[in-house]
């Protein structure tokens, strides 16, 4: 992956917090007390935060092998996903790719590095970052496969904690 | 602490510091002020919000950088403009700033950052020219020095993505702030 420039991770964690919470509080919508629309503002945010996500991923596979993967099969951009992304991301390679060879992948990885500081916290707040963290991932994800070439949707399952498996069906 | 041993008090907290990608760093501070921008309409309350957010993010990383910086407390103004050039933004950013440009009260300086690790690959569309986009650094730095008593206003002065040749915050203290008065202070 291109550029070796790093920054310290409790800045990256912050600064991914902070975008959350602009994700939260954005202005537009007017978070009413009833369900309903108390729903409809957490799918609000939920968008925004996978949209960021998205513009990170779709940049992020800009500057390396774009040219040499476009048009490749899908396992094979997934792979790339697994092992190069994964590490620039997560510092770290997914663990493990199940795949039906129908179109429908499932990336597995066992610790996954953003959840960590997690813990174990089950508490309201702690579920709550977890959502936003795994809603960003997978808009990295989609992003990425997209500037790849591949459509998809793609959305995340926390098996154990720390442990995360994504699912990535193509379009 | 002379310049050169904040520098190498720098080096090696950002030896320990567990890393990330500089470029995923860069572009979710981008998709976020992608975001802003869509969702104020002025951009001068986009600024407000990135200068908040810095603050939000300054006030944290206190904590991390006085158990980890592993240094004596400053002594005074002119020590600590030192340590959070050389030793904070070192630890943090990967690239250390310089303090130049001291008043003679030496109550403001300027940071010089030669390298912006938020702007890497950014260009402002030209409709966009007031827009500070790195206005982060100002609040963090706010939110930072707020925490050790010091209230200061940070701004902006010089800004490569407007065309400057650095990138030049201007710290100004507003006063320094003591234990016993915490109750009257106000947070504007």
């Amino acid at each position: 992956m291109a550029g070796e420039r790093a920054v310290a991770e409790s800045v990256f964690e912050l600064l991914m917090f902070e975008a959350f919470r602009v994700a939260r509080e954005a202005p537009g919508g007017d978070g009413g007390e009833d369900g309903a629309s108390a729903e409809a503002r957490r799918m609000e945010v939920k968008g925004r935060i996978e949209a960021m996500g998205f513009d990170v991923g779709y940049r992020k596979v800009e500057r390396s092998a774009t040219e040499k993967l476009l048009g490749r099969h899908p396992l094979e951009l997934i792979k790339f996903i697994c092992k190069d992304l994964w590490l620039a991301l997560f510092q770290k390679q997914a663990d493990r790719l199940q795949t039906n060879h129908r179109g429908m992948f499932v990336l597995n990885d066992g610790n996954f590095t953003w959840l960590k500081r997690l813990g174990h916290r089950t508490d309201e707040k702690s579920v709550a970052m977890a959502e936003h963290i795994l809603d960003f991932a997978c808009g990295i994800l989609r992003g990425a496969l997209t500037n790849l070439g591949l459509s998809t949707a793609v959305y995340a399952e926390i098996k154990e904690l720390p442990g995360v498996s994504f699912t990535v069906k193509v379009k | 602490m002379a310049s050169r041993s904040a520098q190498r008090a720098g080096d090696v907290a950002w030896a320990r510091t567990p890393k990330v990608n500089g470029e995923l760093f860069a572009l979710t501070y981008g998709a976020m002020v992608k975001r802003l921008v869509e969702d104020y309409t002025e951009i001068d309350e986009v600024n407000e919000q990135l200068e908040k957010m810095g603050y939000n993010i300054g006030i944290r990383l206190v904590d991390e950088f006085l158990a980890k910086a592993g240094l004596p407390p400053c002594q005074g103004f002119q020590e600590t403009a030192e340590v959070i050039a050389k030793v904070a933004f070192r630890m943090f950013l990967g690239v250390a700033a310089d303090v130049t440009s001291w008043n003679s009260e030496a109550t403001a300086f300027s940071l010089l950052l030669a390298d912006n690790p938020l702007a890497e690959f950014v260009e402002l569309p030209r409709q966009y020219k007031t827009l500070c986009y790195s206005n982060v650094l100002c609040g963090v730095v706010r939110g930072a020095l707020e925490m050790i008593q010091y209230r200061v206003e940070v701004t902006f002065l010089q800004d490569v993505l407007r065309g400057d040749d650095v990138n030049e915050l201007r710290v100004e203290l507003q006063e320094v702030l003591s234990e016993d008065l915490g109750e009257q202070y106000k947070d504007d």
